[in-house]
């Protein structure tokens, strides 16, 4: 609005193009896993709908400019924190809105899809932790170490509140989600390195020692720290899959028969062999690996890759903190997403149940991460400096 | 400035920090997928086994069937048990689905397995002890039939469940086991089990034999629960395909028992039979001793050669047909010209007839054939000239594989680079033949001059798919001679039968006509020269009948038997002839020649009847009918109901209460044998034949304790025995060896075959006498 570029101008057309791309990947992935029509519904129509949904989103958030997102965030915020707490208190029998599914009160029920609240609330915890943030550093315009510290403390408020919330769905991959943004903000908020590398280097190696002492000294995590023995069987699992073929592993090694087998070309479009549950959401990837190989699973990474760095170059270009910072961590979330999905099939992380983004069946998971994808949208249209920009990044 | 350019810093580092994830996703793709291994573990062939996850539905192995789609050999549904030991097998303790007592499943089991008590019960405890989920019990708890089944099933034992499983079965036990040979299960590098042909027509069919098991895929949850909608991924089982034979399994039966019957009482080192039908060259039946049962491999020793076609042999006499019929085609035969008997000299060698070379004087040629003289051939040899017999020699196709469709068959050797090699061919030694060679030839004398090509597939069908991959058809294997003169040949031979002097004489048979050449052909021994000793020959037969039409050539070799002193070679292969023909022609439902008027009557069951109207019925349908007892209420017959009878025969009735004897004579050994199995009473049998005499009178009372003794006799033994009659074999010279060389063995044997002359005797009858009729 501020430029004179024409209205198509301003969109960016490189994402809506990535975005396309993922939307057929989508659905080619989703029909290629109902092979034995084991679902007794048809899933690829429905993704499609989702996806004109979210695309119909993207049209509104862009009516809205970063400045109207700024100060909206804590509301939206609040929004999320709320959603959260009715779903805590929602009733939760066979049938009715907050029914338990695979034993995590993660969703509510609704008439047409599943609602994740959790989905929702990735977004909006990033526009508050951005909010935040760049009110901080304008507060703040001598950083100290004493400023970060304190910019720190009020990160990890924003951080626990949601958090807790998630953990007692619980929902290990989500909560994860959560700290890989806050960890990325943290770092782009320019927080001193004399604090980041100290509390980063702490929480590393107290992880390790977790993980060591989860192998070697099972008995005092047990019996001092009161854990139960079942936690550890997601890690044994993990580093040893074959031990535990028969039950806990189960799910890591058929999703690494199916993507080892699909060797470099794969078994062609519903050549799929092993089964692998829930493969047309969190294991998405099993089917493309299995049925399209190597040259496949390439594709999709080089995809997220990409999607990736354009998102990283319109980080870059933006000038406004508050932007730069939501980009950052949207960037980050959609990256430990990926990571966190792909990782989990191919041995590189325990299993969590995420979803592969955009890519994965699912209504909350796409459309949550169109709303971030949106405000991406939002942010590049209106884009003050757009004219002075450089040409090669507006096709 | 100084603020941008840290964001910048650091957006750079966590953008690598990406950059970085990513490369690692990709080089963990690229370990798994481009190697295709993890830690080691195929991947792609975990895949695949997971796949295979599925349910085999197992296809039948095709069936062997004989020419009235009898079955030979089929695959039969068979149980295997298991006892699941595990508890975690059961749900729901008031149904338990686990052994839970385990001395009382060893104790119910014990009871109709063939395994003990204590092999059970260790079995049971060892699995326990080693907490198997189940265990199985060997060969004992392999192969129980569906009865044996039923009744574990009653037991109500916990735990104990049973497992379909095929067998292959083999109904008719030793049945042509040579030929049919046999599959058995074998166990795969993957522990699968198949059934595998190993030995005869089982291992050279075994392709077609095979089928293509089927599948289930089922793709389950990680439960074994079975998702919906697979269905479609149901591979139906093909089953093999059936081979149909030309055996005749009726045929076969009369020949295995009939060998079995000769088995046990000559004890020969070794039998050969076959049986063809001579106008198509159809194998009927094809049988050797030793032998064993395929369902057990009991009796399989290391000689798996199915020796009617594998097994090449010096024929004998038999030979003499074939130098009989050469001569008759050329023109050079004078049933009614003389020669000199006796010997015949052949520059240095010397052949001399079978009595020591003494001869029967001057005789006739027809004569000559008739007692099997080896010096009646030589002058037959003379006279068309050995090109001209070696001609003939080939178009009957000696020396070259008839064809059969088996493998390895034996191709014999004719010997012809000597004079004296020719000249010992003409009575079939030295030279050697395959008996199905001389099924072959012979089938030109039995079909009017043409040679049937000998086969005993009829056909290869696909039960499923009705597909046939094979069909076999009569095929001419040439005409060596003409019409005209197989048939005077067959009239030549059954005077060899009939005639006084003949040498046949014990192969004549009751209803029908027969025809052929006995043989009595020594046998090289290890050190290569011919064996002595009266048992050290080839008794043997080539035959057909009826005479003027024959339906059914038979050949039949019986080696080295064990006679008993008074009975000569040719004894255990008429046995062996007589029977099988006349039960096979009958069976066949051919005419019987001597009675084409006699009615025959076939009977009734007449169990719980009474006694006196089914005798009144039955005489006035003329037939004999003794009743074993005086009770009024029949109990049992002899022939069984349904079985077709010619007016006079006798039939037996069973009846209770006093036994008084009826009058044997004329009686048949097995009628006799019938009376005493109905009756009870204890009938000694002396001799072989029909009943001449009875130790009790017609009209005895007897009581069971009572000895009756009956006299039986050969009908041949009635008459005068006229001719003292041994071995007719005579040496010859072995291959490659001089003239010189072979006239000392010749001669050596010649003078043992006399010996054995002195004791052995053919006789003749003269009843058969008028009968002779060749020269016309």
């Amino acid at each position: 609005m501020q430029t004179n570029k024409s209205f198509a101008d301003r969109i960016d057309w490189s994402l809506a193009f990535i975005l396309f791309l993922f939307f057929v990947v989508s659905l080619i992935a989703i029909s290629s896993a109902q092979t034995a029509g084991q679902y007794g519904a048809n899933f690829v129509p429905k993704q499609a709908v989702f996806y004109i949904v979210s695309i119909a989103m993207i049209g509104v958030l862009m009516y809205f400019d970063p400045d109207q997102y700024k100060k909206t965030a804590y509301y939206l915020y609040g929004f999320g924190i709320l959603m959260l707490i009715l779903l805590m208190i929602a009733p939760a029998g066979q049938g009715q809105i907050g029914q338990p599914i695979n034993g995590a009160k993660a969703w509510f029920h609704l008439p047409f899809f599943n609602l994740q609240p959790a989905e929702f609330m990735k977004t909006f915890y990033i526009l508050a932790l951005a909010k935040m943030a760049a009110a901080h550093h304008e507060k703040n315009l001598v950083k100290t170490l004493k400023t970060d510290g304190y910019l720190l403390g009020k990160i990890g408020v924003l951080l626990l509140i949601p958090l807790a919330f998630i953990m007692q769905q619980p929902d290990l991959g989500t909560a994860l989600v959560f700290i890989a943004i806050t960890l990325a903000l943290i770092v782009v908020s320019g927080i001193s390195w004399k604090i980041i590398v100290p509390s980063f280097g702490g929480v590393a190696a107290l992880g390790v020692l977790l993980l060591w002492m989860t192998l070697n000294m099972q008995e005092f995590l047990t019996s001092k720290l009161g854990l139960q023995p079942y936690a550890f069987a997601r890690i044994y699992t993990w580093l040893d899959p074959y031990s535990y073929a028969d039950n806990e592993a189960y799910n890591l090694i058929a999703a690494m028969n199916a993507i080892g087998s699909g060797e470099v070309f794969g078994k062609g479009y519903q050549g799929r062999q092993v089964y692998v549950p829930e493969n047309h959401t969190d294991f998405i990837f099993t089917v493309i690996s299995e049925d399209f190989g190597f040259i496949g699973s390439s594709t999709v990474i080089i995809l997220f890759f990409m999607l990736i760095y354009h998102l990283t170059k319109i980080t870059l270009q933006l000038k406004d903190t508050f932007s730069t910072y939501v980009c950052a961590g949207i960037i980050a979330m959609i990256t430990f997403h990926v990571f966190q999905n792909i990782g989990m099939t191919i041995q590189l992380l325990p299993i969590t149940g995420i979803p592969l983004p955009l890519i994965s069946y699912g209504g909350s998971s796409l459309i949550g991460n169109m709303l971030a994808l949106g405000i991406v949208f939002s942010m590049k249209f209106h884009h003050k400096n757009y004219m002075f920009g450089n040409h090669k990044e507006d096709e | 400035m100084k603020k941008k350019f840290r964001f910048q810093w650091g957006a750079f580092l966590l953008f690598m920090l990406f950059a970085g994830l990513f490369f690692l996703l990709f080089a963990r793709i690229v370990t798994i997928q481009a190697t295709g291994q993890v830690e080691g573990q195929e991947l792609a062939a975990k895949a695949a086994a997971k796949y295979s996850q599925e349910q085999v539905l197992k296809a039948e192995r095709g069936r062997i069937l004989d020419r009235n789609a009898e079955v030979i050999a089929e695959d039969t549904l068979t149980y295997k048990l298991v006892a699941v030991l595990s508890d975690s097998a059961t749900q729901k303790p008031s149904n338990p689905r686990h052994v839970i007592d385990i001395e009382k499943t060893a104790d119910v089991l014990s009871e109709h397995l063939t395994a003990s008590r204590e092999t059970i019960l260790k079995i049971l405890k060892n699995g326990v002890e080693k907490g198997l989920y189940q265990v199985e019990f060997g060969s004992a708890g392999r192969e129980i039939s569906h009865t044996k089944m039923k009744e574990l099933e009653e037991e109500g034992l916990p735990g104990i469940l049973f497992v379909n499983d095929l067998k292959r079965l083999y109904p008719n036990g030793a049945f042509a086991s040579h030929l049919i040979g046999f599959a058995m299960k074998e166990e795969l590098d993957g522990g699968q089990l198949v059934t595998k042909g190993k030995m005869g027509l089982e291992a050279i069919h075994d392709g077609v034999l095979t089928g293509k098991n089927g599948k289930m895929e089922f793709n389950t949850d990680k439960w074994g629960y079975l998702l919906p909608n697979s269905e479609s991924a149901v591979t139906p089982a093909v089953d093999g395909s059936d081979v149909q034979l030309t055996l005749d399994k009726t045929l076969e039966n009369f020949l295995e028992d009939a060998m079995s019957t000769v088995q046990k009482e000559y004890t020969p080192k070794r039998m050969i039979a076959v049986i063809a039908d001579p106008k198509t060259g159809e194998i009927l039946a094809m049988s050797q001793r030793p032998t064993f049962n395929p369902n057990t491999r009991e009796g399989l020793s290391d000689n798996w050669l199915n020796e009617s076609i594998e097994l090449t042999i010096e024929p004998g006499s038999p030979m003499k047909m074939f130098t009989v019929a050469s001569a008759i085609e050329e023109g050079k035969w004078d049933p009614d010209a003389t020669y000199k008997s006796g010997t015949y000299k052949l520059g240095p060698d010397v052949i001399g007839d079978h009595n020591s070379g003494r001869g029967w004087g001057t005789i006739t040629f027809l004569e000559g054939i008739q007692r099997s003289s080896n010096v009646s051939m030589a002058y037959l040899l003379e006279r068309m000239g050995k090109e001209n017999f070696l001609k003939y020699i080939d178009a009957f196709g000696f020396g070259e594989k008839t064809g059969i469709d088996l493998p390895h068959e034996a191709s014999g050797k004719i010997l012809d680079k000597y004079a004296s090699n020719v000249l010992t061919l003409t009575y079939g030694q030295g030279s050697t033949v395959t008996p199905i060679q001389l099924i072959q030839a012979a089938s030109a004398i039995a079909n009017d001059g043409v040679m049937m090509k000998p086969y005993v597939i009829d056909q290869i069908k696909n039960p499923d798919t009705g597909e046939v991959t094979l069909k076999s058809e009569p095929e001419e294997a040439g005409q060596p001679i003409s019409a005209e003169t197989a048939k005077e040949v067959r009239e030549i031979l059954a005077s060899t039968v009939t005639s006084e002097h003949g040498s046949a004489a014990g192969f004549a048979l009751q209803d029908y006509s027969s025809a052929g050449k006995t043989g009595t052909a020594q046998i090289p021994g290890e050190d290569g020269r011919y064996m002595t000793g009266r048992n050290n020959y080839l008794f043997s037969f080539l035959g057909m009948a009826p005479a003027e039409d024959p339906k059914l050539l038979i050949y039949i070799g019986v080696q080295q038997p064990n006679l008993p002193a008074n009975e000569y070679g040719s004894v255990p292969v008429s046995k062996i002839f007589t029977s099988v023909m006349e039960n096979g022609l009958k069976h066949m439902n051919i005419e019987p020649e001597d009675m084409e008027t006699a009615k025959t009557v076939e009977l009734d069951d007449y169990k719980d009847k009474s006694a006196k109207a089914v005798a009144k019925e039955l005489a006035g349908k003329g037939l004999n009918v003794v009743l074993t007892g005086s009770a009024s209420k029949v109990e049992g017959q002899y022939p069984a109901s349904g079985e077709v009878v010619l007016e006079n025969e006798t039939i037996i009735l069973k009846t209770s209460g006093t036994t008084v004897l009826p009058d044997f004579t004329g009686w048949s050994k097995r009628s006799v044998l019938a009376y005493q199995a109905l009756s009870g009473t204890s009938i000694q049998i002396v001799g072989q034949g029909f009943a001449v005499s009875q130790s009790l009178s017609k009209g005895s009372k007897v009581s069971q304790e009572d000895p009756v003794v009956i006299q039986l006799q050969t009908p041949e033994d009635s008459y005068k025995v006229r001719m003292k009659d041994g071995p007719e074999g005579v040496p010859s010279a072995e291959s490659d060896t001089t003239a010189d060389t072979t006239e000392a063995p010749a001669e050596e044997a010649a003078a043992s075959a006399g010996e054995a002359a002195g004791e052995a005797t053919e006789e003749t009858t003269e009843e058969q006498e008028s009968e002779v009729n060749t020269e016309e």
